[in-house]
């Protein structure tokens, strides 16, 4: 008996599978979604925008991220910060160094983005590189720039003191909008080095990038919620970055004099740090240096007491 | 307290006021309050020796820093706990811890998130230890001293701004207090 049977015009198989191939076959499409406390929520708001290229092509629909969102991230960026900065420091260093790992293997799917999203090839493949090379730039100096920006301090009396860099904590970023892969990385990397956990807003504009990036960190060894990456527009959610009250420290990397007015404004009030990051080249050494580490430290002082009976001197 | 300690007068009839204001406060929260019944000079800005105990973490005399001789005592039973009782403020400049064990001592200091620690001794100062804070104690700490005058001149309108903010906040609890007391 003829196995297959007949309904229709379609032809079914015994497996299932259809017999003849059609002419040609849907492509399945990439869903953009945020990516908060290491799960892939959409937005809880069920806003969309379709960014474009140059040409005019439509490139995906993206999450327009809300409020709600923000403050989900930053619920998941605290809650994973004490298991972060308690990490060992070389072991932050692997967990980077895995990051870039996964980043090479998935080379191929960046630069097709990044052409996208009108970049030439030559310069996707380089931007993809740097990014990689930094990711292991920092990997290197996880467990280097505290003893670097350490000190003993020769305090008169009989005291050990001495100063070491902490983490300051959640740090809230707005990414830079041009190099949407490079920035991205080259902001995020120093901030999770130094043991601080961030939310990030992607380029709006070029937000492909940010989205595939996360799903890097994800196969990463990164704890989820160490990093957040929103996609949105900075014009809606800027002023909340600074706003948030368990928010320690927040990056701006556009030159827009009126955000940046804003929000030496809102921190002036409410005296949390802000750092511009709007004149650095990232394609260049300038883009990459322990000091990014150290914009979002903080410096501990401690007296330890030490014995000095009789007033006893240091001699041997 | 010992018989040789001295404390020196409040240094503006203001600042008495503010410390006024959270002693009110603090008895208005619920915080027992023990005072000295020294007697107190006629002329100057006095205030006694005051400790306040059955405070609790929410209180304002905990969260805030009076500036007086006013110590607002909050009790603990584990090492988890006192951190976390430590941590629980927006403000983070310096911290103490008295111990006899001198890995407990940093084993606390590790933890606490404030910019100067100090173990076995408190407000211990020396031109060569750094000294600045944590959160919202450490504005502006440790940038580049161009970049600190340039922020300066930025902020100075923004400065004007908060000080007529706390101005009116202040007052409007200065208001509160008095009209309290009538």
């Amino acid at each position: 008996m003829d196995k297959s049977i007949k309904k229709s015009s379609l032809t079914i198989s015994e497996n299932g599978l259809e017999k003849k191939t059609s002419g040609k076959r849907l492509e399945v499409l990439k869903t953009y979604k945020i990516y908060i406390g290491g799960q892939f929520p959409r937005t809880e708001s069920g806003r969309y925008y379709v960014p474009v290229n140059a040409v005019g092509k439509k490139l995906a629909n993206v999450c327009l991220s809300s409020r709600k969102d923000f403050r989900d991230a930053v619920v998941s960026a605290r809650g994973a910060f004490s298991g972060w900065s308690g990490r060992a420091a070389f072991n932050r260093g692997q967990v980077l160094y895995r990051m870039a790992e996964m980043l090479e293997g998935r080379k191929a799917q960046f630069i097709e983005e990044l052409t996208q999203q009108d970049a030439s090839k030559a310069k996707a493949e380089k931007e993809v590189n740097l990014a990689i090379d930094r990711l292991i730039y920092y990997a290197g100096w996880c467990d280097k720039y505290q003893q670097i920006f350490s000190a003993v301090n020769p305090v008169a009396s009989s005291h050990f003191n001495f100063s070491v860099p902490e983490p300051t904590g959640v740090v809230s970023i707005v990414a830079p909008q041009n190099d949407s892969l490079l920035g991205l990385v080259s902001v995020i990397a120093p901030v999770i080095t130094g043991g601080c956990t961030c939310v990030v807003l992607a380029s709006e504009t070029k937000p492909l990038c940010s989205v595939t990036f996360s799903e890097v960190l994800n196969s990463s060894d990164l704890p989820g919620g160490v990093v957040n990456i929103l996609t949105g527009k900075p014009s809606e959610l800027a002023s909340w970055f600074v706003d948030h009250m368990d928010v320690n420290a927040t990056i701006y990397c556009e030159k827009d004099s009126s955000v940046k007015k804003m929000m030496r404004e809102k921190s002036a009030l409410n005296l949390k740090r802000i750092i511009f990051y709007d004149k650095v080249n990232w394609y260049t050494e300038e883009g990459q240096s322990p000091y990014f580490i150290m914009d979002t430290q903080e410096i501990k002082t401690t007296w330890h007491p030490v014995e000095n009976i009789a007033g006893a001197g240091g001699g041997y | 307290m010992d018989k040789n300690t001295d404390i020196g007068a409040i240094n503006s009839r203001a600042q008495l006021a503010t410390i006024h204001k959270y002693l009110e406060i603090g008895r208005k929260e619920g915080a027992e309050m023990y005072e000295s019944s020294c007697p107190l000079p006629g002329k100057g800005f006095w205030c006694r020796p005051t400790l306040f105990t059955n405070v609790a973490q929410s209180n304002r005399i905990a969260q805030e820093e009076i500036f007086g001789p006013v110590l607002a005592i909050l009790t603990f039973r584990t090492d988890d706990e006192v951190i976390e009782k430590a941590n629980n403020s927006p403000y983070g400049l310096s911290a103490g811890v008295w111990t006899d064990k001198g890995s407990k001592i940093f084993n606390m200091t590790k933890r606490m998130r404030a910019g100067v620690v100090w173990a076995n001794t408190f407000n211990k100062f020396d031109p060569s230890s750094p000294f600045g804070g944590y959160k919202e104690s450490g504005k502006r700490r440790g940038i580049t001293w161009v970049e600190c005058v340039f922020e300066f001149g930025l902020n100075l309108l923004n400065l004007l701004n908060i000080l007529n903010l706390l101005n009116e906040r202040d007052g409007q609890i200065n208001k509160k207090v008095f009209s309290h007391h009538k």
